[in-house]
């Protein structure tokens, strides 16, 4: 139990441009992820999660760095030997009638990673499996023989779920598997994966962009802006006493479903620049309230501040942590 | 009487009328393939303010849009009345076509998908004025830049000569709401219009709807499923579940005292971060009924942990909580 489940270690994920440029996906991301818990990555679009994720689950590629799954390193397998690695480590995606072929029936289609992975196992094996794993995740057995366009999108992200969990992975990475269904829905599947993950000791890594369901899931929360992390906390640190100015500024960018909430104004102006020339020093600095020039100068390092992880040149001056619940309110340090 | 007779002379529009009707009137609309999508659904906006239609897939939200607009397929059957500036709309598609676009716009959910790749920004926006106003030139250059910048486009000039692909996602939003706006319409339905945007984003895009619905007195028409969004920009709101509006109240009305169990049920579902964080959530069981083939009785009450033996037999019909608010449930009596 002493080495973590998924090492990441210094990550980078690099894609050069045909114009010669490089496009910096994922740039000296570390982090560890513990047996059982539950990370949330949270980002805008472009921030590199789900360039973290594809290279994590090597399906993307890891230009620097390392990523060590129970000891052993990814980064140096050879395609062959990722096969072995499929059914510890699963992925989930964000459109699950897109990750479905629309001719296969549901059965069968949750039965196919049994085939490929566990050639061993019987046909009488394969279709108990199958059966169990459906009655996991909330799926009539009846449902089966549906192709995915008879099924409604939560049960079209049901079979998702349970063909990735049919293998019994150890690490499930879940790509924005909430997003693209309707709210009722999204409180089922969200209720769900608390229970699959108790039920089956499952390790998580979630990406998603809906702040408030990566706080309802996650044990600690990583948050990126321009494939770097700029913060890393515990969950109700993050929520309830978040460091970084891109964090609060997240946060307060949240519409509140409360009609007698205060009108603020956007937190933030402007867009986060392109991976392709990022600003120098510290990324966010272009669109921060608190820039200061040492911000422009020197890339701040993420450092412990209290218990979180940040990487804010300013986050340890006096009176920077006086926030309000959910870090509504941005501080004005003296 | 004299009151009246002021506020007549300071709105300086001349009209007789001493208390202006709302901007528009929608009363028992139906949209049918022939089975109904939309059934029975009525609301009023005023000028200057702002309706949310809220609900899951499949509640007929934007099928009721694009009625409003006279973008239904010729195959749709529209039934009751919408009423523009007290002008009817169903059943004169040419009077429709007139309006769009002029009086009545439109902003989609995906900017991408709702520019064209192969145009500059400043050829689509002055195809819009050389349409239906017939200004090119000079002229509809200037207005072009001036409606960039009340979107608050930066380097407005160098927009105009940019494609789509050379914006970031926020700023296409904004150029579709600017060419929405050319030709200063009365009334804007916008369609989920901040749900492909990024959270940063969508806050500056929801504080410029607020301040354009000011500066320009428009009133829209916003159809959202995120609670968060509606909750922001509207002042009232109509719930559609399973083709039928099954509450329509004030904003304050439907988020603090929602009368129908699927308004409440819908609240409790969705995180908040203002609230302690509960878990599990409080799903809803089963999935949005639907509305060509909804259950008998209250479309609703297969999911209603409220439900009772007159719900799976008898449709509710709207009935008042309090003024201004309705709602179809039988428990309402």
């Amino acid at each position: 139990m002493s080495t973590p489940l998924l090492e990441v270690q210094a990550l980078g994920v690099r894609f050069p441009q045909p114009d010669g440029q490089v496009l910096t996906a994922v740039d000296d991301v570390s982090f560890t992820l513990e047996r059982g818990e539950t990370l949330g990555v949270v980002g805008e679009s472009g921030c590199g999660k789900s360039s973290l994720a594809r290279a994590i689950v090597r399906l993307g590629p890891i230009s620097e760095g390392s990523v060590r799954f129970d000891g052993n390193a990814l980064e140096v397998l050879e395609t062959r030997s990722i096969r072995k690695l499929r059914r510890d480590l699963q992925i989930v995606f964000q459109d699950p009638r897109a990750s479905l072929d629309p001719r296969m029936r549901a059965g069968v289609a949750i039965e196919q990673p049994l085939i490929a992975l566990l050639p061993e196992l019987s046909r009488v094996e394969r279709s108990n499996r199958v059966r169990e794993t459906m009655q996991r995740v909330g799926l009539s057995a009846t449902l089966a023989g549906r192709h995915p366009a008879a099924l409604s999108g939560g049960q079209c992200q049901r079979v998702v779920l349970a063909r990735a969990l049919v293998v019994g992975p150890r690490l499930l990475v879940c790509d924005e598997p909430l997003s693209g269904l309707d709210v009722s829905l999204q409180a089922q599947v969200a209720n769900l994966l608390v229970e699959l993950k108790r039920t089956l000791s499952l390790t998580l890594l979630l990406i998603a962009h809906d702040l408030a369901l990566v706080r309802q899931l996650s044990d600690r929360v990583l948050v990126m802006y321009l494939g770097r992390i700029v913060e890393l906390a515990a969950c109700d640190a993050l929520y309830d006493a978040p460091l970084h100015p891109y964090t609060r500024a997240l946060l307060a960018s949240v519409p509140t479903p409360d009609p007698r909430a205060a009108r603020r104004p956007a937190p933030l102006a402007g867009e986060q620049p392109s991976p392709l020339t990022p600003p120098s020093g510290c990324a966010f600095r272009t669109r921060c309230p608190h820039a200061i020039e040492r911000c422009a100068d020197e890339r701040p390092a993420l450092r412990a501040v209290g218990a979180s992880l940040v990487a804010c040149h300013r986050a340890d001056e006096p009176g920077w942590q006086v926030v309000g619940a959910g870090g509504a309110i941005l501080p004005t340090p003296a | 009487m004299q009151v009246r007779e002021e506020q007549v002379s300071n709105s300086g529009t001349g009209r007789e009328c001493p208390t202006p009707a709302p901007l528009l009137v929608v009363e028992g609309l139906s949209v049918g393939y022939p089975e109904r999508v939309v059934d029975d659904l009525s609301f009023a906006v005023d000028a200057g303010t702002t309706l949310g239609i809220v609900g899951e897939s499949g509640a007929g939200k934007t099928q009721a849009m694009l009625a409003l607009m006279g973008l239904l397929p010729v195959e749709a059957r529209v039934e009751g009345s919408i009423r523009f500036d007290g002008e009817e709309l169903i059943g004169h598609p040419q009077r429709v076509e007139q309006l769009r676009g002029r009086r009545i716009a439109l902003v989609f959910q995906d900017p991408a998908s709702a520019l064209n790749p192969y145009l500059t920004i400043g050829t689509q926006m002055l195809e819009v004025l050389a349409v239906h106003e017939g200004v090119r030139g000079r002229a509809a250059r200037a207005r072009a830049l001036d409606m960039l910048e009340a979107v608050q486009i930066a380097e407005a000039p160098r927009r105009l000569a940019q494609y789509p692909h050379e914006l970031s996602g926020g700023m296409r939003q904004r150029a579709l709401i600017a060419m929405s706006l050319l030709c200063r319409p009365s009334l804007l339905v916008a369609d989920e219009p901040t749900t492909a945007l990024d959270v940063t984003v969508q806050a500056q895009v929801l504080a410029l709807l607020e301040s354009l619905r000011e500066s320009f007195g428009l009133a829209i028409v916003l159809i959202s499923h995120d609670l968060g969004v509606v909750a922001r920009l509207c002042e009232r709101v109509v719930v559609m579940y399973a083709g039928r509006a099954v509450e329509h109240g004030s904003a304050e009305q439907i988020f603090h005292a929602p009368g129908h169990p699927y308004t409440e049920a819908l609240l409790r579902a969705a995180p908040r971060l203002d609230a302690p964080r509960t878990v599990p959530l409080v799903a809803l069981p089963g999935a949005p009924a639907s509305a060509t083939d909804p259950p008998p009785g209250c479309a609703f009450h297969p999911r209603c942990n409220r439900k009772f033996a007159r719900c799976g037999v008898e449709r509710p019909a709207l009935t008042g909580v309090e003024p201004g608010h309705t709602a179809a449930c039988h428990l309402l009596g």
